[in-house]
């Protein structure tokens, strides 16, 4: 079955979607407050 | 067609023009060459004028002056006025040319800063310059560096793109190359326009204007990057947050000391580099060629009109250019991909046409702003590598489509995957041998016989031209790249071949395809409010697997894959690959175009003219010995053997020599400084020794000899043994026990006060740990080891030419041979004798005196072995010289002709008395002095003459290249 682009497109977004999906219930670790703890030093000057 | 002809011929005549530059400036001054290449316009625009008015079209002659005279002479005006420093208003006019001044400078930040943890490199357009307190003077031409450190999170928020600033200090021109084969700072700022740096470490002397200079474009790009910054740190963890950031905000420094597991030899950056990725930290035209195939995918799925959406596709690279930090390669992708989309939008030509001139004009117009951008490595790299994709992969593409068919397609992939396998397990002694060559001779034979097996029994299955159209594109094009960038350019500027790359590409583009377009998606969808960091949140944790991945495999690559060293092609070198590639990629459309072999054979036979049958038979023969015979002569390297040849490197404290003897043996002694503090890293041995000794083509170290274990001359010795195989190796002290001391007891191995007082100290401390990790390294390595004491020979060589006998001796003086060893000041003293005999009478001889890290006792012991060190040519002073006093009875009686040392800054200010002492009393003995931290000191001796080259010829001199025979 041939997919046109459109398709191809929205198929691959959500399947990154699914993956992070996973990512975030398989790794308790990755969350936003934990995620800017780890990056503490990072460019910490920059940004807002 | 015709004007498309034209585009390209112009272009490249320019290109020569700037080129010619190079070798010949200065040829005149700039407002003549200015008028002589006006004159050639208007002249040629008139005969094109009459020309048409009387025979009804343009003739040659106007052409050939408009496109080929004139812009070769534009090329020669345009570069001669960027090298022109004399002009009113340029900043070197200004200063005098000074090598460092003071002044005060009001000026503005004209883009945005490279920012590292915790320093800035902030780029100053200067307006105003007050030098040494006099009036201040406006400026035209030329700009500043400003390198900023500060502490953590003490950023000034007004050192950023747009801010006006005043700040008063010292102006200095950046630095050249130091060593042989060094980078030339000075040169690379050169082509940014940047003339001088200064440096602060924190904003006492830096006011904030209260004005603002800031496009609109700019300024909101510049917020949506921090903006974008922001969603990463929130969205993805750290290291694949500064990975991310890398790819997609231009912020490469992030991963600066960041290893991918604790313990990792390598940095992640490292690891890009040895894989050969780490084009990917560079966002330039790949990342470019992404985001437009992104938006042109985008836009055209929402059936948006092929006139409009290339206009959209532009206005946001240049938001990507911005944001990136508008460096000159982005800039170039940014360019090239607007006319490329231009093109392809309002004419008929499909993409590769528009490629072309979309390259054409984008060389054009980058060089026609700043010339000297063409001798620059990013330069060649970028427009090498796009050049490549699309001269050479039309050729390999039908190449492969016509060979690979049935036994060559599977001899061809055995072949692809047999040549990883064998330098996975064999290292760098299958890739710097003969063996590759056989490997590569027998691989052209086996496919030359597969062609003709295939040939007679027809097998029709595999067929390349059958693979997914992506993939053969994707195939052609990874081994154009190789063919037309990577094997000659990074021979030429590196000295090193990524090897893995050849592979790991296969992978890195594909994954940084995906990378940069889910972590552009994932900062977009985070600007809406509310739940729009949910949606980037859920996207870039889908990013994390395949930017881990990403990282995860150029590490294997980098550990499994050797990278090697190879020679260092010259420029004439890398030309002759050039035309000789040339060459063969047109080979059919020459055939074609100019020369019907066959058809002239059978004339010649049918008409019998033997004759001419003859010549058309030989004179491709003729033409092939030629290209042999030209090969022959430029590969084989010219005699330039010297009897000695001893360079003195310079480096931050350390005595770091390399010796090349008669014989061709490679001496290495010391190997610099390597420092650690949290994750910043300084490795002496990698950052300047190995460019020097890859630009002198050394492959292996014969001797390795440390005089130490001082941090300065010894700390980086895992690096040499990491990176080159060591033949011997040659300490003071048996280093093999440090091993199976404990910090305690290798401390108590001296009994020097001020050592014992220090006992906790950094450099202390590193002594003992850098010496267990070289242990391990020679022990790993199976080097052998000798320990060296006062009168034992290193190295002895004699050869005889003709009724000349020539020798080298290389011995210790110091250390003394004692029952207990001294790890901290038993340190090696070496006499190095070149002597020149006939019929046993010396009639030529020259003597150097190599110190290492020498304490006063130690110095003091020295006195006893005056005999070798009377009326020396050399003598290398011992780090930190200044403080050890007996030094100066050792110097009256060496009276040295030369005396060399490394003097920090630091001490040049701090210690000025001592300084000034030693200055007197080598004007008293005559003696040159040569501050090592300012430029390395090379003699070489041939033909019973020493001759000395250096940098600089003392401490406070501006560079002058100083040959002096004696």
């Amino acid at each position: 079955m041939k997919l046109d682009k459109k398709t191809k497109m929205v198929l691959v977004i959500v399947l990154i979607f699914l993956m992070g999906l996973l990512v975030l219930i398989f790794n308790k670790d990755y969350r936003i407050e934990k995620n800017l703890k780890s990056n503490a030093h990072y460019y910490e000057f920059l940004g807002k | 067609m015709f004007w498309e002809k034209k585009l390209y011929i112009f272009t490249i005549a320019f290109i020569v023009g700037i080129f010619l530059t190079f070798g010949i400036h200065p040829m005149a001054p700039v407002n003549i060459l200015t008028m002589i290449t006006a004159l050639i316009l208007i002249i040629g625009a008139i005969i094109a004028f009459i020309s048409f008015k009387k025979f009804g079209y343009i003739k040659l002659l106007p052409i050939f002056i408009i496109f080929y005279v004139f812009p070769l002479f534009l090329g020669i005006t345009l570069a001669h006025n960027s090298f022109d420093h004399n002009k009113k208003g340029h900043i070197l006019q200004i200063t005098k040319n000074s090598p460092t001044i003071k002044a005060i400078v009001q000026g503005y930040i004209y883009r945005e800063p490279e920012y590292f943890e915790d320093k800035a490199r902030v780029y100053v357009k200067p307006l105003k310059i007050s030098v040494n307190n006099k009036k201040s003077k406006k400026v035209k031409t030329g700009k500043i560096l400003l390198n900023y450190h500060f502490k953590e999170g003490k950023f000034p928020k007004y050192l950023k793109y747009g801010h006006y600033i005043t700040f008063a200090g010292t102006l200095q021109k950046p630095q050249q190359e130091t060593n042989p084969g060094g980078f030339n700072y000075r040169r690379f700022l050169e082509g940014k326009g940047v003339y001088y740096t200064i440096y602060f470490r924190d904003d006492k002397n830096i006011t904030p204007d209260e004005m603002v200079k800031k496009n609109p474009l700019f300024g909101f790009s510049l917020n949506l990057k921090n903006k974008f910054l922001d969603t990463i740190r929130n969205t993805v963890p750290f290291p694949e947050s500064a990975f991310l950031g890398g790819i997609t905000l231009g912020l490469r420094y992030g991963l600066e000391g960041v290893r991918a597991n604790k313990g990792d030899t390598y940095q992640i950056k490292d690891d890009f580099k040895r894989a050969g990725v780490n084009h990917v930290l560079a966002v330039s035209g790949l990342h470019v060629t992404i985001l437009t195939a992104f938006f042109i995918g985008l836009f055209s799925i929402f059936g948006m009109s092929r006139k409009i959406y290339p206009f959209i596709t532009i206005l946001f690279l240049v938001i990507f250019a911005i944001i990136t930090g508008g460096r000159p390669s982005t800039l170039r992708a940014v360019i090239m991909n607007s006319f490329i989309l231009s093109f392809w939008a309002f004419s008929k030509r499909g993409i590769r046409g528009s490629i072309e001139i979309g390259i054409t004009l984008a060389a054009l117009v980058i060089l026609l702003i700043n010339p000297l951008l063409l001798r620059e490595a990013s330069f060649t790299l970028s427009f090498g590598a796009v050049l490549s994709l699309v001269l050479i992969t039309p050729f390999l593409d039908d190449i492969f489509k016509k060979y690979l068919i049935g036994y060559t397609f599977w001899t061809f992939f055995f072949l692809l995957f047999l040549f990883p396998v064998l330098l996975i397990f064999f290292q760098s002694s299958f890739f710097n041998s003969i063996f590759l060559w056989i490997f590569l001779a027998g691989s052209g034979i086996l496919l030359y016989l597969s062609v003709k097996l295939e040939e007679k029994t027809k097998l029709p299955v595999p067929q390349f031209r059958k693979l997914p159209g992506w993939l053969v594109s994707f195939i052609s094009a990874q081994f154009a790249i190789q063919l037309g960038m990577m094997i000659p350019l990074s021979a030429y500027y590196f000295g090193r071949y990524p090897v893995a790359g050849m592979y790991a590409n296969y992978l890195a583009i594909p994954l940084i395809g995906v990378n940069v377009q889910i972590g552009m998606i994932a900062a977009i969808f985070s600007l809406i409010p509310v739940v729009g960091i949910y949606f980037a949140l859920l996207l870039n944790a889908g990013n994390f697997l395949f930017l881990k991945f990403f990282i995860i495999s150029s590490h294997w690559f980098s550990t499994t894959f050797p990278y090697p060293y190879v020679e260092k092609l010259s420029f004439s070198m890398v030309i002759f690959y050039f035309i000789v590639l040339f060459i063969i990629i047109n080979i059919p459309y020459l055939r074609e175009k100019y020369f019907d072999y066959k058809y002239y054979i059978n004339l010649y036979k049918q008409k019998n003219e033997k004759k001419k049958l003859y010549k058309i038979k030989y004179i491709p023969h003729l033409l092939f010995l030629l290209f042999v015979l030209l090969t022959i002569v430029l590969a084989i390297p010219k005699n330039k053997k010297n009897d000695l040849d001893i360079t003195f490197f310079s480096l931050s404290k350390g005595n770091v020599v390399y010796i090349k003897t008669m014989k061709g043996r490679d001496i290495l002694i010391n190997a610099g400084k390597y420092t650690r503090y949290k994750t910043k890293e300084w490795d002496e041995a990698d950052r300047v020794i190995m460019s020097s000794l890859m630009h002198y083509g050394i492959k292996k170290i014969d001797k390795f000899i440390l005089t130490d274990y001082s941090t300065d001359n010894f700390s980086a010795a895992p690096t040499i043994l990491g990176e080159y195989r060591v033949k011997k190796a040659y300490f003071p002290t048996n280093i093999e026990n440090i091993s199976n001391l404990s910090y305690e007891q290798f401390l108590l191995s001296t009994k020097d006060r001020y050592t014992l007082d220090h006992a906790g100290a950094y450099w202390i401390k590193d002594q003992y740990n850098r010496g267990r990790v070289v242990t391990n390294a020679i022990i790993k390595r199976n080097i052998p080891v000798q320990v060296v004491k006062s009168g034992d020979y290193i190295y002895k060589e004699t050869k005889k030419v003709g009724s000349v006998k020539k020798t080298l001796e290389i011995y210790a003086l110091s250390p003394e041979r004692k029952d207990h060893e001294d790890y901290f000041n038993d340190n090696l003293v070496l006499k190095i004798n070149y002597i020149e005999e006939k019929n046993g009478m010396e009639f030529f001889k020259k003597q150097f005196i190599i110190c290492g890290a020498l304490n006063r006792d130690t110095t003091e012991k020295l006195l006893q072995y005056k005999d070798h060190f009377k009326n020396v040519d050399v003598f290398l002073a011992p780090n930190r010289f200044l403080y050890n006093k007996p030094l100066t009875e050792v110097l009256k009686d060496a009276k040295p002709v030369d005396f060399l040392f490394h003097l920090s800054f630091y001490s040049r200010g701090k210690d000025l008395n001592n300084l000034n002492k030693y200055y007197s009393f080598m004007k008293e003995y005559g003696t040159n002095y040569y501050d090592l931290a300012s430029g390395y000191v090379r003699y070489k001796i041939k033909d019973s003459k020493l001759k000395r080259s250096s940098i600089r010829n003392n401490v406070s001199s501006e560079l002058v290249d100083y040959s002096y025979e004696f």
